[in-house]
């Protein structure tokens, strides 16, 4: 007994969990759910209310073509993750749906068709749709901070002089220094090293600076003189992005 | 064995709402009327209530003054309200269906603002979720659904600023951002 329930639930979790692969399993479900909640509005027509729920065979054509036509943005709960947003979205859209439904037989005085339109037009889902990505290991907000502290655009104006025409690096002049801030001031230092290795050992100044943080964000050891480097290591600005630039403040 | 421990994410968010569903639909067809007392707590109050608070608030505020957030304590000294007493008591009174709040889209919406405008607010009201949404990127699927288990059924029937102030998604909020990343498993899958 305990095997089969076992089975069901491997088996279960194998067809559903790994719904990233599988969007046309996740978008089936939503469909059959928007059926079940249309039945199971139509059958609470005698059991619940039915001054409130109602249902009229006449309305039948029209309360389908709007829940229908809601539910093209069903599709938005198919391929976003999710998130806090998904799972307010997807009970919100739920019950716009079923006002959709209801809207059709309601003898309730308004402008029925502006506040089907209008309902429409909201969509619940909005937060829904926009994934929220980040490195896992620091709260949000963290990263864009760092980015607008560290962007490059920042001390273009000191950095540019530090790239020559062939994308070499040269040291700052002693008066730019002061322009840096005081943690990066440390870092022009470093440029003698990087400088070094890439005119006397010919290394590759953007395989350098990719090189590096890779290896730092591998075994955590991010370090100061690592993170350093980078900041300081303005050769490319592509470096700076492939080098995951933002996550090293 | 429960559904967090089969399911993740969106999988257990749309089951969460369509098993329950599913099953009163089955068991008032199957088996009718000893049924109805499960029928009308799932699926009439939990799925067709929240619907029907936004036919009926249509209604209402097509033939009444609109409130303009006066429903707020925090607003009311500062704005003339038209109603005398909750809208809830009002609704009571005007609908035989009880105390009757409803979702941001009635009473943000509707009731405050009109039908037309509606859709703004409830636009507004979205960016105060996509906020939450941010704060809590990087937590653990699971975490997320058990911390905001209640929240979808409390957000289809208060009012959202009701949500904020008096059921404390603000503090929820707050106790998302600091929490570490990793401290239950592992982030939500990118």
């Amino acid at each position: 007994m305990a095997e089969s329930v076992n089975s069901v639930h491997r088996g279960l979790a194998g067809l559903f969990d790994r719904d990233q692969k599988r969007p046309l399993l996740l978008g089936l479900l939503i469909c059959l759910h928007i059926v079940i909640c249309a039945a199971s509005l139509r059958v609470s027509f005698p059991f619940y209310r039915s001054e409130y729920v109602m249902y009229d065979p006449a309305g039948l054509t029209n309360a389908i073509a709007a829940t229908a036509i809601f539910c093209l943005i069903a599709p938005l709960f198919v391929f976003t993750r999710f998130s806090f947003g998904y799972l307010c979205g997807f009970y919100l859209f739920t019950m716009v749906a079923g006002f959709l439904w209801l809207n059709s037989f309601s003898k309730l005085q308004y402008d029925h068709v502006a506040a089907r339109y209008l309902r429409g037009l909201v969509l619940p889902d909005l937060p829904a749709a926009c994934p929220s990505h980040h490195p896992p290991d620091r709260p949000p907000f963290r990263d864009l901070r760092a980015k607008l502290r560290t962007h490059p655009l920042r001390h273009r104006r000191v950095l540019s002089r530090n790239v020559d025409s062939s994308g070499h690096i040269r040291l700052p002049r002693r008066r730019d220094q002061r322009h840096l801030p005081i943690s990066r001031r440390a870092a022009v230092s470093d440029c003698a090293e990087l400088r070094h290795r890439i005119d006397h050992d010919r290394t590759d100044p953007v395989r350098l600076c990719v090189l590096r943080p890779a290896a730092s964000i591998l075994d955590g050891s991010g370090d100061a003189r690592h993170r350093d480097l980078i900041l300081s290591e303005h050769v490319h600005q592509d470096c700076a992005v492939h080098a995951g630039f933002g996550c090293f403040a | 064995m429960t559904l967090l421990s089969i399911f993740l994410g969106r999988i257990a968010t749309i089951l969460s709402l369509f098993l329950p569903v599913l099953a009163g639909v089955l068991l008032i067809i199957t088996i009718g009327e000893p049924m109805r007392r499960y029928f009308g707590i799932v699926n009439a109050r939990m799925l067709s209530v929240p619907s029907v608070a936004m036919d009926v608030y249509n209604e209402y505020f097509a033939q009444h003054e609109l409130t303009h957030f006066c429903q707020i304590w925090l607003l009311k000294p500062f704005v003339s309200c038209a109603l005398k007493q909750q809208i809830s008591v009002e609704m009571n009174s005007t609908y035989p269906l009880g105390f009757l709040n409803a979702s941001l889209f009635a009473t943000e919406g509707i009731a405050s603002v009109g039908l037309w405008a509606a859709p703004l607010v409830t636009f507004a009201c979205g960016l105060v979720i996509g906020f939450g949404n941010r704060l809590s990127a990087g937590l653990s699927e699971r975490f997320i659904l058990l911390s905001a288990a209640i929240v979808p059924q409390v957000i289809t029937n208060v009012p959202f600023s009701t949500l904020i102030l008096t059921h404390g998604l603000w503090l929820l909020f707050l106790l998302w951002y600091p929490t570490p990343r990793t401290l239950f498993g592992g982030p939500a899958e990118p």
